[in-house]
């Protein structure tokens, strides 16, 4: 399995950070080794988020092949809003982060990731509207899994 | 049930390192507490240096997590100021500055008062104390001092604090003696923790009228078990999480 391939496909990762837990699914496109990710991230009650909290999540890695196995160093993001009991919140994360996996054909790619970055949160006091901003690192695990349902073989 | 309940974050955010965003008692897990998290108010540790300042500080000896060595009453504030405080940037902060940043917000102030000096085996100066918390409580109107618990194991001290308007909280297991306490007239609230608490005591405070905080609520179980004895307030370790099971 060579870099060289143009391959669409969807794919969820699922893991945990500072956060809390997470899953992330959208839709990855593959251009030459070149990974772009658009999909939608989610995170459950726990420590931050009072409710469950969508947002935007965009990635890009680059892959370096050898065999079936690959790593792709690269950067995520995503951007997500609540508005809680007595505050809102606006909260960006940006990831440098490291895919490692395994190639099943074509089609079918499984990976973990390591990550490592920081999470900006802007805040503002619902009854005060008092604002300030905190930020911190970041890191996080996740394990992933992606079918590619287009690939150079149906052309 | 206890949509009243209100959420206090543990020494600021939390005490516990694992889950910290910023250290525990220090001014950004304070401001991250009230303004990120949306806590009601905010649970701090508070101790008295050798020349009478009151800071925020947890731990009976420095050494633990510090470079220095010994206890907060045998230094002056100005030798604490440098204090390599958790191997990190974040600096040990006085009360009178985080009552600046609470009551600016509206918020609310558990006041965890630990008078014993661990180095010489003694309480510091009650009266001293006294005075150095009247001193930075003076430029606030009463209203505003009502939103002040100060909670302790030692009644002494509680006996010793001659402010009318803040609220005087006795840090006890032993629920017969403060209810006691209470009808004499010399505590306001009790604080216990949760693995002390039952359902039959939570009845019998509820039937003197005594007001109750609950703290030692780390995980979602131990929140949503603390939530059911309906406190007055919560001292948790996870705010998001006990907001969600209150709204």
């Amino acid at each position: 399995m060579s870099a060289s391939q143009n391959r669409i496909g969807s794919g969820v990762n699922i893991g945990v950070n500072r956060i809390g837990y997470f899953a992330d699914a959208g839709i990855d496109f593959d251009l030459n080794g070149h990974q772009l990710h658009g999909g939608i991230k989610f995170y459950g009650p726990d420590l931050v988020f009072e409710t469950n909290v969508i947002g935007p999540s965009l990635g890009y890695n680059y892959t370096f092949n050898s065999g079936n196995w690959f790593f792709g160093p690269g950067v995520h993001a995503a951007i997500f809003h609540e508005k809680k009991t007595n505050s809102k919140m606006f909260l960006s994360e940006f990831t440098i982060s490291n895919k490692f996996g395994y190639e099943f054909g074509e089609r079918i790619s499984l990976y973990s990731n390591l990550g490592l970055g920081a999470v900006i949160n802007q805040n503002s006091n619902l009854t005060t509207s008092y604002r300030s901003v905190s930020s911190y690192i970041n890191y996080e695990f996740s394990l992933g899994i992606i079918y590619f349902w287009r690939v150079p073989a149906d052309n | 049930m206890y949509q009243d309940t209100l959420v206090y974050g543990h020494a600021g955010t939390t005490i516990h390192p694992e889950l910290w965003v910023y250290p525990a008692n220090t001014k950004e897990s304070v401001i991250y507490a009230l303004d990120a998290l949306g806590a009601e108010g905010v649970e701090i540790d508070i101790q008295m240096t050798k020349d009478s300042v009151l800071v925020l500080f947890h731990d009976s000896f420095l050494d633990e997590v510090s470079n220095l060595t010994g206890c907060v009453p045998n230094y002056n504030f100005s030798e604490l100021t440098d204090l390599n405080l958790y191997n990190s940037k974040y600096e040990i902060v006085t009360l009178e500055e985080i009552l600046a940043i609470c009551f600016e917000r509206n918020k609310k102030m558990y006041l965890d008062l630990k008078p014993f000096n661990y180095c010489i085996g003694a309480d510091v100066n009650h009266q001293t104390f006294n005075n150095s918390l009247n001193k930075i409580l003076a430029p606030y109107s009463t209203e505003q001092r009502t939103n002040i618990v100060v909670n302790t194991r030692n009644v002494e001290l509680l006996e010793h604090l001659t402010d009318s308007s803040i609220v005087k909280s006795f840090e006890t297991e032993n629920i017969p003696l403060a209810i006691e306490k209470f009808k004499s007239g010399i505590i306001h609230e009790v604080g216990v923790k949760l693995s002390a608490m039952t359902a039959s005591y939570a009845d019998e405070l509820t039937v003197a009228g005594l007001n109750f905080t609950l703290f030692s609520l780390k995980s979602q179980k131990e929140i949503q078990k603390g939530l059911l004895f309906s406190p007055m307030r919560i001292v948790t370790d996870n705010i998001a999480y006990t907001q969600k099971l209150i709204h």
